[in-house]
């Protein structure tokens, strides 16, 4: 799967863009604040129909203008397509597939995966373990459409089921739980099963792809989960066993008016020769652990959906050293289309021959005159 | 806003409460009802008057009528051994309307959602027991949406009847009638797949 062409008008300082892509390799490099990360973002939003910079559609519209445009070219299993996203201030978000619009927008994301690599990464890593939820979580959405559902009903029966302990905690019948305690240990053990299985199969592969990163260093992935200990394994007895580590922790529960136990409170462990990462690891460890965790993601990815899906490394290359650097793209080429940002080119120096490069300055890209002409 | 005042603001401002009518919405028909003749609006609001004044709630179901007791309750032909529970008045005429279910209805009046601070006691749920201790009730539908609030409504009540020795059951989720296979969504279809049946 990759991108062919894209071609965007007035998004954020790039006022209009339009160019082809290499199949393989794309450099994208120019100083700070020219418009490098703003051109992986339309990619990106071309494969999600959202900015990975969280904030609201409106804010994707260059300065003074009224409407935003992304258009892409992609070609998946051999097949083209057209996909056009536009956004105006009056007019809110059109998706076309084809030029025919599409109305759940949900059913545009798929259609092109992406794997962001970028310097935030390291909050996977680092962060509370909200980050390394999210990280699973948004996996698994991209994967799996089943898995949103389940997390959004999941969401509400946590919101109602605190709030009924709270006023357990005032005044009211502690009965009142039943009702929802059975659907909470039912969508807890729906989303911790998915998750579980999920992170045993991104353990494998981050394990392999960080051996090769990082000198044989051992990487592994743990679930930490609050229903029941992995070793139990049996995930038939999931729901009894909850209910019962529910029953004990209700007084506790009650007391303090929030949910001890489920998927909300869960987390991911990562370590490195079985030594916690996020406490102990050094900086370049947590840096090339984040890395092999979005490898692992493009492979689970793969693995799936049966391609590759764009890789997008925004702005990490400057963190690798040189052998590190050259073991990344050598892992990475001739698998699928990259897209990698830098400030100078001689960041890329031994990889620059197979590759298409931009020089992006002021909003503007040109080819830059290295580029080997492909086609 | 600003822009409007006096009798204008107040009559934008009393459309806008209602639901599914955005701020937009309400100039609209404020504006439409100002290009009336005055005996159309008159019209409309004693009409709105007098419904408010002559509807009520069935006394036994819950669901609405202009007399003491509804015209399903009233009907002598329908089942008395079965009782359909659904959360709000309109969705006893949705079920009416397909003409299947022959019989009688009970109203809860919403859903348990501790978010609103809604309990069992804002409920119709004693009136809905007081009912069943008649005996004559064998089979009790529980038609509650099938949404998170919905379906703990549903198991709440479930628990509290069952134990009386009655059948309960729930309406069935999964394909739309008609439908095509192709066109359904991945969540349906599981759920159809979940609750299959034998031929």
């Amino acid at each position: 799967m990759n991108i062919t062409t894209l071609n965007t008008t007035n998004f954020r300082n790039i006022v209009e863009f339009k160019h082809d892509f290499s199949p393989s390799l794309n450099i994208l490099f120019g100083n700070n604040a020219q418009g490098k990360t703003n051109i992986i973002e339309a990619i990106y939003i071309i494969g999600t129909t959202k900015s990975f910079r969280r904030v609201q559609d409106e804010k994707l519209i260059n300065f003074g203008s009224e409407y935003v445009k992304i258009d892409a070219k992609i070609v998946k299993n051999e097949i083209e397509k057209d996909i056009s996203i536009r956004f105006s201030r009056n007019n809110g978000k059109k998706i076309l597939l084809n030029n025919k619009p599409i109305i759940k927008h949900a059913d545009c994301v798929g259609n092109i995966n992406v794997t962001l690599f970028c310097p935030e990464d390291l909050m996977i890593i680092n962060g509370d373990a909200a980050n390394r939820r999210r990280f699973i979580d948004i996996l698994l959405c991209q994967t799996d459409r089943a898995y949103l559902s389940d997390l959004i009903n999941f969401q509400r029966i946590l919101k109602q089921r605190n709030n009924l302990l709270k006023e357990i905690r005032e005044s009211r019948k502690t009965e009142l739980l039943e009702p929802w305690d059975e659907q909470f240990c039912e969508f807890s053990c729906k989303i911790t099963t998915k998750r579980d299985q999920c992170l045993r199969k991104i353990n494998k592969m981050a394990h392999k792809c960080h051996q090769k990163l990082q000198f044989n260093e051992n990487l592994a992935l743990k679930y930490v989960c609050s229903i029941y200990s992995i070793e139990e394994e049996n995930q038939a007895d999931c729901k009894i066993a909850f209910k019962n580590k529910l029953k004990r922790v209700l007084n506790e529960e009650i007391a303090k008016g929030f949910s001890l136990l489920g998927p909300h409170r869960d987390d991911l462990e990562i370590e490195i020769n079985q030594i916690n990462t996020r406490f102990f690891g050094s900086q370049g460890q947590k840096r090339s652990a984040a890395i092999s965790l979005r490898l692992a993601e493009a492979e689970y990815i793969k693995a799936i959906t049966e391609e590759y899906p764009i890789l997008l490394l925004d702005d990490i290359f400057s963190e690798l050293d040189e052998q590190r650097k050259n073991d990344l793209i050598h892992m990475l080429q001739k698998k699928q289309q990259i897209f990698i940002t830098g400030t100078s080119l001689a960041e890329f120096a031994g990889m620059a021959p197979e590759a298409k490069i931009f020089y992006i300055q002021e909003g503007k890209a040109r080819i830059h005159a290295h580029t080997k002409q492909t086609r | 806003m600003t822009l409007y005042s006096g009798a204008l603001a107040r009559m934008i401002d009393e459309l806008g409460r209602m639901p599914g009518v955005g701020p937009k919405t309400a100039q609209r028909l404020a504006f439409y009802l100002l290009r009336q003749e005055p005996a159309a609006v008159e019209r409309l609001a004693k009409t709105l008057v007098e419904a408010k004044e002559t509807i009520r709630y069935c006394s036994i179901c819950f669901s609405l009528c202009e007399e003491e007791t509804c015209k399903v309750c009233q009907d002598a032909h329908r089942d008395a051994t079965t009782i359909c529970v659904v959360e709000e008045p309109n969705d006893v005429f949705v079920l009416e309307r397909t003409k299947v279910f022959k019989g009688q209805y009970h109203v809860l009046m919403g859903t348990l959602s501790p978010l609103d601070g809604i309990g069992p006691e804002d409920l119709k749920i004693t009136e809905l027991l007081k009912r069943l201790e008649t005996g004559r009730v064998k089979e009790v539908v529980i038609a509650t949406n099938p949404d998170v609030e919905g379906e703990a409504t549903a198991i709440y009540l479930g628990k509290l009847i069952k134990p009386l020795g009655l059948k309960v059951t729930r309406l069935a989720s999964g394909l739309p009638a008609g439908g095509n296979l192709e066109y359904a969504d991945d969540i349906t279809i599981s759920r159809a797949l979940g609750g299959r049946r034998e031929l």
